[in-house]
């Protein structure tokens, strides 16, 4: 499995698993709340902060393991991310279009910015998940 | 998921028949990754011409012994 490759698994799982964390959390509250939800800074700044220090670590770990791939990359890995990219690009513009219908329907700020916050994670998550079926299938 | 491939390419036998290169070092050679050099043995990848090129150049012989295209 080429660094790209294994880079592409660990950002989709840290993806899953805190943005996860974070929806599953959040979104709980929010409808089982009958007041209007507001948006948790903390835990919002957290979430962002732990995927970050998460994938660094993981990438660290990836290249000590196999220092003579460490951030290679060739022109399958660009093509691979490109078409990747591109699949991922047409649901960040779907949700991006839903957000604002959001806000043409009046929605709290609150739902819009999760509707947003929500159509980046899944656009990330479809996209990795089209990299790694082009890694596995070839293209 | 793009249509399979219909170039095929002799890289293993031209491999072997450099003194049994490995994957790697060709990979090395020609500066791309070993699991594209994988890729492109199992027909999984067309590479560039660039690097088909550079990949003829390495075993010394003209394109179409490393890489070929079926006719019709």
């Amino acid at each position: 499995m080429s660094f790209r490759e294994k880079s592409t698994w660990v950002l989709l799982v840290a993806t899953l698993v805190v943005y996860g964390w974070y929806f599953a959390t959040t979104l709980g509250e929010a409808l089982g709340a009958g007041t209007p939800a507001s948006v948790d800074n903390v835990r919002l700044f957290g979430a962002v902060v732990v995927m970050v220090v998460l994938s660094i670590v993981a990438h660290i770990v990836i290249a000590i393991l196999s220092p003579k791939d460490a951030d290679a990359s060739d022109e399958r890995d660009r093509l691979i991310e490109l078409r990747g990219d591109q699949r991922g690009g047409i649901l960040t513009t779907i949700a991006l279009f839903s957000t604002l219908g959001l806000v043409m329907t009046g929605a709290s700020v609150f739902w819009i910015a999760h509707m947003a916050l929500a159509g980046l994670v899944v656009s990330e998550i479809v996209k990795a998940v089209f990299k790694l079926i082009d890694y596995r299938r070839g293209v | 998921m793009g249509k399979p491939t219909r170039i095929t390419n002799r890289l293993r036998e031209l491999r072997f028949h450099s003194m049994e290169m490995t994957q790697a070092d060709l990979a090395a050679k020609v500066g791309v990754t070993r699991q594209t050099i994988i890729a492109i043995e199992q027909g999984k990848y067309s590479p560039s011409l660039e690097v088909a090129f550079q990949i003829a150049q390495v075993f010394g012989v003209p394109l179409e012994e490393a890489f070929q295209y079926p006719k019709d």
